[in-house]
């Protein structure tokens, strides 16, 4: 099709795009959306009032145990400032996973609903997942995983497996069950995802102690490679 | 506008809360269905943008309907390339001689498949300009759903356009 003009571009994206239009006999059901959403607002509210009356009492009692001493009074503001501060979103970093490159930060939720960082993991070794429960090869890889969190664990090596699964937890928490997998899994996103180029799965990354990228597999790695690798950075 | 947050729901923030979501929540769900072709997962992808409104409100808090359209939107493509990566590996699975999934066989009407993943690799903001404006927003919507000057949507979205035809093309030759 020969475009002559922006408004055949224009035209000629309105018959593209029209192929997505919404079936004419379906209206979205409001009542039901709003229904589902006070459910989960409602059983978020529970749990986060439950969390917080503790969270609330353990804090308030070392920080009043802190006050009592005006030398601890610096570390008390700082405790409270830790606990009352937001969420640190993601860190601005490179798309590109070159090796020997920091390897960028991330801040995701594990199945515990905890926030983690990879700059938690500094100071280990870290082999870093992207996986999906529809994948095959991922699933080849996991046992190999779960045995490496067994024997380098003690010697500061930890996995972090990162799920790019469609459906989230409910796709993913029965997996981690069924497969005993005793490692971290993490929710990803696509932003993390770009971050590491994990445009096919599996692609895994080692990050050495100092949190550089020492090396990156995609698609199904040899496990001996793995493995030599991981003896190598734990040296 | 007042969103409520997760702690605090003061009666008036509810009800505007309310009106927002009586308002906006079926044109978002059809706006996203373009994105995910599915009519369960566009109002899944909608109630998730207004979860996410009431946990954690934005802290500009004066366009809100702006906010659950780039969220929504955002979401949905994020989704479409998680889904992108799985028609990868499936196609290269039945390379191999595994089967894909029915259901997915069922889902492949091409020319769906080629718009939506040509808008999935354009930036999301020209995706939600040429999203938006098929699903007939006016300029002076659209430019207040994605934080624009309304004096510029039109160059904006004729560029969007472009680059939309020229990723199409790029993918599937001229048709």
């Amino acid at each position: 099709m020969e475009i002559a003009s922006s408004m055949d571009v224009s035209r000629w994206v309105a018959v593209q795009v029209a192929v997505l239009e919404a079936p004419q006999d379906w209206e979205p059901n409001a009542a039901a959306g709003r229904a589902r959403l006070e459910a989960r607002l409602n059983s978020a509210g529970a749990a986060a009032r439950y969390w917080r009356t503790g969270a609330i009492a353990a804090t308030s009692f070392v920080c009043v145990t802190l006050l009592v001493s005006p030398n601890a009074r610096v570390l008390a503001e700082q405790c409270w400032r830790c606990i009352a501060g937001g969420r640190t979103e993601i860190a601005a970093g490179t798309a590109a996973t070159n090796l020997h490159k920091t390897a960028p930060d991330f801040s995701l939720v594990d199945a515990r609903g905890a926030t983690v960082h990879l700059s938690d993991y500094k100071g280990k070794v870290v082999l870093l997942d992207f996986w999906a429960t529809w994948c095959h090869p991922c699933k080849v890889e996991i046992p190999w995983f779960v045995e490496f969190e067994r024997s380098f664990k003690d010697q500061g090596f930890a996995v972090l497996g990162v799920s790019l699964d469609e459906d989230g937890w409910k796709q993913v928490t029965p997996f981690v069950e069924r497969n005993k997998v005793n490692y971290r899994i993490l929710m990803g996103n696509e932003e993390v995802a770009q971050l590491y180029a994990a445009d096919s799965l599996p692609t895994t990354l080692l990050i050495d102690r100092e949190g550089r990228i020492a090396a990156s597999h995609v698609g199904l790695a040899d496990r001996a490679a793995f493995e030599r690798e991981i003896r190598a950075l734990l040296r | 506008m007042t969103v409520p947050s997760a702690t605090t729901v003061p009666e008036e923030a509810a009800r505007d809360f309310d009106a927002l979501f009586q308002t906006y929540y079926s044109r978002l769900a059809r706006l996203l269905y373009r994105v995910t072709g599915d009519t369960a997962r566009a109002e899944e992808v909608a109630a998730e943008a207004f979860w996410r409104l009431h946990r954690k409100p934005p802290s500009d808090q004066s366009n809100p309907e702006g906010w659950l359209y780039r969220t929504g939107l955002r979401l949905a493509l994020d989704h479409l390339k998680k889904e992108k990566r799985r028609e990868r590996y499936e196609a290269l699975g039945s390379f191999f001689g595994i089967a894909a999934s029915p259901d997915r066989v069922v889902e492949q009407n091409q020319d769906r498949a080629r718009v939506r993943q040509a808008l999935a690799a354009l930036k999301p903001e020209q995706a939600g300009l040429v999203l938006m404006r098929a699903e007939g927003f006016s300029y002076s919507e659209i430019a207040t759903a994605l934080g624009l000057n309304s004096a510029s949507v039109g160059t904006l979205l004729a560029r969007a356009e472009q680059a939309f035809r020229k990723e199409y093309v790029k993918r599937y030759g001229d048709r």
